[in-house]
């Protein structure tokens, strides 16, 4: 308990790096900032692993202090560390290490690599904010500082043309979810009177607040969380933000950032439970996602597209886990992903730095020059495609055997769906990338193997995207489901297993099929309508949104700007001309009629004047002898 | 014969009369300065007269004098500071040629 | 320090500085250096306030009564409350950024700063007077130098814009003088004081009328829609300190004086108008925020991003809770705040660039990283993005908003989603990108400079941080009101 108690530290640590980083500017030596950098997320790391170590032992933390006198209660912010936070800080802190030592071969020369540091510290430090909350107010605080370092690391290049419009477009479509977590908060303050996870649980458990209410606070949490894990229909950031370097999207926009809203889904969890119907909504978002963000992978020709879209799949994968019920699926799911996804991301960067290209097609053959880049990414990818025994294979059974159980056959149907889509694109992209001969295009024969900065992260992520799943596997006795809470294991269903399996072994024999063995052709599949249609066109959702929102909002506030120079102001300057005619006829008036009998009033006057001015000569004696010929005058008068 | 009230009285009257015909008639400006201090010095001696005369107790007419003088210092200071800068400016000191205040 | 009449220096001390600067101040060093002077015993005298400002005690302190004009009942009577005291620190941070950055004013700074210490006088006196009167008479004080400022010292469009904001001003005090000898003869006591009147319950009739003459003539300061458009041009004409002001703190008079001589006054005139107040604030949200989407000039987004945000003190204005008002009188002050940080910078980047066109200025994260960040943290509280003073006073008017009118907390939400997306827009737009030609020769500005920019960001994110004082200030301020709205 007394270790716990320091947790507070974890997220303080990152920001004073980033703190340092920004008050330093370009005085630090490069060196030194990505010393620091690292070495904060060392001990973060180890300060996690304690984490971990007390919580499996029971002990739990739970303090707050008071932040504000809120209404009629004190409020306060805290920190909560439980399984749940535990298994989060280190897959954080993990990712957020590695990224970091390989940014220091990947971000080499680059001149604003201090920035870089800090921007991905600060990311960490919200991160960790946002798990280690107790209460929904100060995650929402950290959530948008996150969305702030997200933004900044997107733009990062803002040299280029399309990290700009990237960065804004990210930060847009998610505040507009993370609105929907504004509303929530404000709701729930009027219902509950307060923030904190405990509280908000036990009133739910009592029943002392309306459904409707709890199932609205709900949803809207959930559109905080569709923003920030792009669920569709605001998926459409997170391709666009592979804008940004690599190791930034490998961290944020592939296992961290992105999975915060399965995160608050998970926390939130006793409020769906609540209202079981909420959940049907999470899974059918989910599942949409799923199945639409592993098609569009399919036709993409950008290693770091064809990962994005995967990423959003499986993170639709992780809302339908929610959506049948088992959170501890889905953080067992995002944990797992969290690792070989950051692997993947790592690797194409590795790719994307030692041959200096993105697209597939210009790629090839780079299995002979880059073989440590090669072997890791294909554990990824077999991870993701779910063979077994790899990480993946475990996770996404647990999701499949949890879809099973609900009886939601729909969700367990698309999920398979899913599978054979997941185990195709990404052999699609492993073959294309490092087993076909170079095409003519290609830029192989230049491509050199990274530093090994780049490929010791890797190979330590391979890793554990080959072992993590295990300790959710039925062989380890689901020691992760137990460490969470969840004492009754579901019956594992050996069946379903060997379905998942065959589905992806055939999803990645089509690919070898298709571009190694050339059985199928690659090109009249990609000439299909389907592939040039609907897929390359992402189902035109970037369209809709071009021609359905922002241009009638652009046109709307155009409108506005319109009608208010031209007819607001334009009834004001009415007014004002009125006015001026009104005045005008008064003049008229004025000149005429009082103004001339004014002026023959003031004409006799001016003659008189006129002859009168004369004795006005201007001399002085001459007034005084006026004076005294008065004063002379009046004694003679009056000084009888 | 011992002097009386009036024969102060009188010499005042004089020193007014000649003080007014210098300021009428001098064509100096100087001259006309110094006129007006005559017909002010009448004026003291009247004042000093009735004070030493009618309440010599109180002394009201003998502290008007005094402030009579400071008055005429700073008058004639003034003076002498416009006659000056006329003379400097407009190269006259013949007042009878001043006449820019015609109306 | 407790005899001393902190009141009277902090509202006279401005036009004590000003007639010095009158008598003494030639060339370019002295006068700014007596505003300084005299924006430092300003604020000091605020802070001095709310530290001492008994909470525990509440109600009215500091009080300070001389006869004026006995004959009609009218005293120079001055006192601070919870809503008054946030207020005075509003002002006095503002006043003391705005004479910094007016620091290298070229052109006649001897009467500049004479304008607009009288400015101050007039602002700080409406805060602090508790005689309906001398609240007139400060609050028409701080209109007149306006006028000048704006016409002699302004930019695009100066002479128009000041005439605009006159007129506007003037005819909503016509409205209120109306009012207030209306409420005078009504009251029939034979005073000004504002306590006794608040004291005095008026006939219902009487109170939906007056109410509504109040809220016109306040309204137009607001600025209540369709009253609002001498407010942008105006923050647009004006130079960068009195934008400040002007945008900051003139804004929150109407606001202020509609507490003090409406709401306070009226509790019924409140509940028979808060419908149309709402829907008026509801409007103000959505489209200041609309009109500030498609502005070309930079100052032109955030003068419409007033417009916007004072929706959000209307409408808690109208909510008639005490979520709103207190939501209400936190965005008064945070508001004030990051608009001044707005204006600050934009001033800044005009005087070096000579542009103020967002298509023309890109790049400045490149070439000045501080005013950058400075920026960033300005639109985050703009956005109410949490960790600042905006998201605080957002939540506040929500939680109102919501318990009273889901509809329109929906429809004001629209409002925050355009926001977050003008905002965002414009600093992708200057921050990020190449630097252009016009920014080229931009550099950080010295520390002299750098100053206000950094008391105000500091200002955001520690209000935004610790809230807990602010809003217990306020908490108390608002509560007498809140009793008489119960019990009317």
């Amino acid at each position: 308990m007394s270790l716990l108690s320091y947790a507070w530290l974890l997220p303080v640590i990152p920001l004073v790096v980033f703190a340092i980083v920004l008050a330093t500017g370009r005085k630090l030596p490069e060196k030194v900032v990505y010393s620091l950098g690292i070495g904060a997320m060392a001990v973060v790391f180890a300060g996690s692993l304690v984490a971990l170590w007390q919580t499996s032992h029971g002990l739990e933390l739970n303090t707050s202090f008071k932040w504000l006198s809120f209404g009629a209660n004190t409020f306060n912010f805290g920190m909560l560390v439980d399984p749940l936070t535990a298994t989060m800080l280190i897959v954080v802190s993990f990712v957020s290490l590695l990224v970091q030592l390989y940014s220091i071969g990947y971000m080499h020369g680059d001149e604003r690599i201090r920035w870089f540091y800090g921007a991905i510290n600060l990311f960490s430090a919200a991160m960790l904010g946002v798990v280690l909350a107790n209460n929904w107010l100060l995650m929402y605080m950290c959530w948008e500082v996150m969305g702030l370092a997200s933004y900044l690391l997107i733009g990062f290049w803002y040299q280029n043309a399309d990290a700009p419009p990237a960065a804004m477009k990210a930060f847009l479509v998610t505040r507009f979810g993370d609105v929907g977590f504004g509303l929530a908060l404000a709701l729930m303050y009027f219902n509950f009177h307060t923030f904190n996870f405990t509280s908000v649980f036990l009133m739910t458990e009592m029943g002392a607040v309306n459904p409707t209410v709890i199932a609205a606070i709900a949803l809207l949490f959930f559109a905080g969380a569709m923003g920030k894990s792009a669920q569709f229909p605001l998926h459409v950031w997170l391709p666009d933000a592979m804008a940004g370097p690599t190791p930034g999207s490998a961290l944020i926009h592939a296992a961290t950032m992105v999975a915060a809203g399965v995160y608050l889904v998970a926390r939130s969890f006793p409020l769906y439970e609540a209202v079981p119907w909420t959940l049907l909504v999470v899974g059918t978002i989910g599942t949409i996602t799923a199945v639409m963000g592993a098609l569009i992978a399919l036709a993409q020709h950008d290693i770091k597209k064809v990962l994005a879209y995967s990423t959003i799949s499986q993170l639709g994968y992780m809302f339908l886990a929610l959506g049948t019920g088992s959170w501890v699926a889905a953080i067992f799911h995002l944990m797992t992903h969290a690792f070989f996804k950051a692997l993947l991301f790592m690797a194409a960067g590795s790719v994307i730095h030692g041959s200096g290209t993105q697209d597939l097609h210009e790629m090839g053959g780079l299995a002979k020059k880059m073989p440590w880049t090669t072997a890791t990414w294909v554990l990824g990818a077999l991870s993701l495609a779910g063979i077994p025994p790899l990480a993946g294979f475990w996770s996404k059974d647990e999701i499949l055997l949890s879809a099973l159980h609900s009886g939601n056959y729909w969700f367990l149907g698309f999920g398979l769906f899913t599978a054979l889509l997941t185990a195709f694109y990404m052999g699609r992209a492993t073959f294309l990338a490092f087993f076909v001969k170079p095409g003519p295009d290609s830029k192989a024969s230049h491509a050199h193997e990274s530093p090994w900065v780049m490929t010791a992260p890797l190979a330590t992520l391979a890793v554990l995207a080959v072992t993590a799943g295990l300790i959710g596997s039925p062989l380890a006795g689901y020691a992760f489901g137990n460490f969470m809470g969840e004492h009754e294991a579901a019956e594992p269903s050996y069946l379903l297993m060997a379905i998942a399996i065959g589905v992806a072994v055939a999803g990645i024999s089509l690919a070898w099929g298709s571009y190694i063995k050339r059985f199928f052709e690659p090109d009249g599949y990609f000439k299909s309508w389907f592939v040039t249609g609907p897929l390359s066109h992402k189902f035109w959702i970037d369209e809709v949104y071009h021609h359905g929102v922002v241009r009638p909002v652009n046109a709307i506030a155009e409108g506005a700007r319109t009608a208010d120079s031209a007819v607001i102001d334009a009834i004001v300057r009415a007014f004002g001309w009125v006015g001026l005619k009104i005045s005008a006829l008064l003049a008229v008036f004025d000149r005429k009629g009082v103004d001339g009998a004014f002026d023959a009033f003031g004409d006799g006057v001016s003659e008189t004047g006129n002859t009168v001015r004369k004795i006005q000569n201007g001399n002085v004696q001459t007034y005084l002898l006026f004076m005294v010929a008065a004063i002379v005058v009046l004694v003679a008068v009056f000084a009888r | 014969m011992t002097l009386g009230l009036n024969h102060f009285l009188i010499l005042a009257a004089a020193l007014f009369c000649i003080g007014i015909f210098g300021v009428l008639t001098s064509k100096s400006a100087l001259r006309v300065v110094i006129c007006v201090e005559l017909i002010l010095n009448a004026v003291n001696l009247n004042l000093a007269a009735f004070s030493a005369y009618v309440a010599p107790k109180e002394a009201v007419g003998a502290s008007f004098v005094i402030f009579l003088m400071v008055v005429a210092a700073a008058e004639v200071g003034l003076a002498l500071a416009l006659i000056i800068t006329l003379n400097r400016t407009s190269d006259i000191s013949a007042i009878d040629s001043m006449s820019r205040m015609k109306g | 320090m407790n005899g001393l009449p902190v009141l009277s220096i902090i509202a006279l001390a401005p036009t004590a500085a000003a007639l010095l600067i009158l008598l003494i101040g030639r060339g370019k060093q002295l006068p700014r250096a007596i505003a300084l002077v005299a924006g430092t015993i300003c604020l000091a005298c605020a802070i001095w306030v709310w530290f001492n400002y008994d909470r525990t005690a509440a109600g009215m302190q500091f009080v300070q009564t001389i006869p004026w004009i006995p004959s009609l009942g009218i005293a120079y009577k001055v006192g601070v409350d919870g809503i008054s005291v946030p207020m005075l620190m509003l002002m006095g941070i503002v006043m003391f950024t705005g004479v910094l950055v007016s620091w290298d004013v070229e052109d006649r700074p001897r009467e500049f700063f004479v304008l607009l210490l009288l400015l101050v006088t007039g602002v700080f006196g409406v805060f602090v007077a508790q005689d309906a009167f001398l609240l007139f008479f400060f609050y028409e004080m701080a209109v007149l130098p306006m006028f000048l400022l704006i016409a002699i010292w302004g930019s695009t469009r100066k002479d128009y814009s000041a005439m605009k904001l006159t007129l506007f001003l003037f005819a909503g005090s016509a409205a209120l003088i109306v009012a207030m000898i209306l409420i005078y003869w009504q009251v029939g006591a034979h005073t000004f004081d504002m306590q006794v009147w608040a004291a005095h319950t008026f006939p219902a009739t009487f109170q939906r009328w007056v109410f509504l003459l109040s809220l016109v003539g306040f309204g137009a300061l607001i600025p209540l829609w369709p009253l609002h458009t001498w407010s942008p041009d105006g923050h647009v004409a004006a130079p960068t300190a009195v934008s400040m002001m002007h945008a900051g703190v003139l804004l929150k008079l109407g606001a202020y004086g509609l507490i003090r001589l409406g709401i306070t006054l009226f509790p019924q005139g409140l509940h028979d108008w808060a419908l149309l107040m709402a829907i008026i604030g509801a409007i103000n949200v959505v489209y200041g925020a609309l009109c500030a989407m498609s502005q070309t000039d930079l100052k032109y987004v955030i003068g419409y991003s007033s417009v916007s945000h004072m929706g959000y003190v209307i409408l808690g204005l109208s909510m008639a809770n005490r979520f709103g008002l207190e939501g209400a009188v936190f965005q008064m002050f945070a508001h004030g705040i990051m608009t001044a940080l707005f204006f600050a910078l934009i001033g800044y980047v005009y005087e070096k660039s000579h542009t103020r066109q967002i298509a023309e200025i890109s790049g400045l994260m490149l070439r000045t990283p501080v005013v950058a960040a400075t920026f960033v943290i300005a639109a985050a509280a703009s956005m109410g993005l949490p960790s600042t003073s905006g998201f605080v006073a957002e939540l506040l008017v929500y939680v109102g908003l919501i318990g009273k009118s889901p509809l329109l907390a929906a429809v004001a939400f629209v409002g925050v989603v355009v926001t977050a997306a003008y905002l965002i827009r414009t600093l992708t737009k200057i921050l990020l990108g190449k630097p252009s030609e016009a920014v080229e020769p931009l550099v950080d500005p010295r520390p002299i400079r750098m100053l206000p920019m950094g008391i105000l960001a500091f200002t955001i994110m520690g209000v935004g941080l610790f809230p807990g004082p602010m809003y217990e200030t306020i908490r108390i301020g608002v509560m007498p009101i809140l009793q008489k709205l119960a019990g009317g």
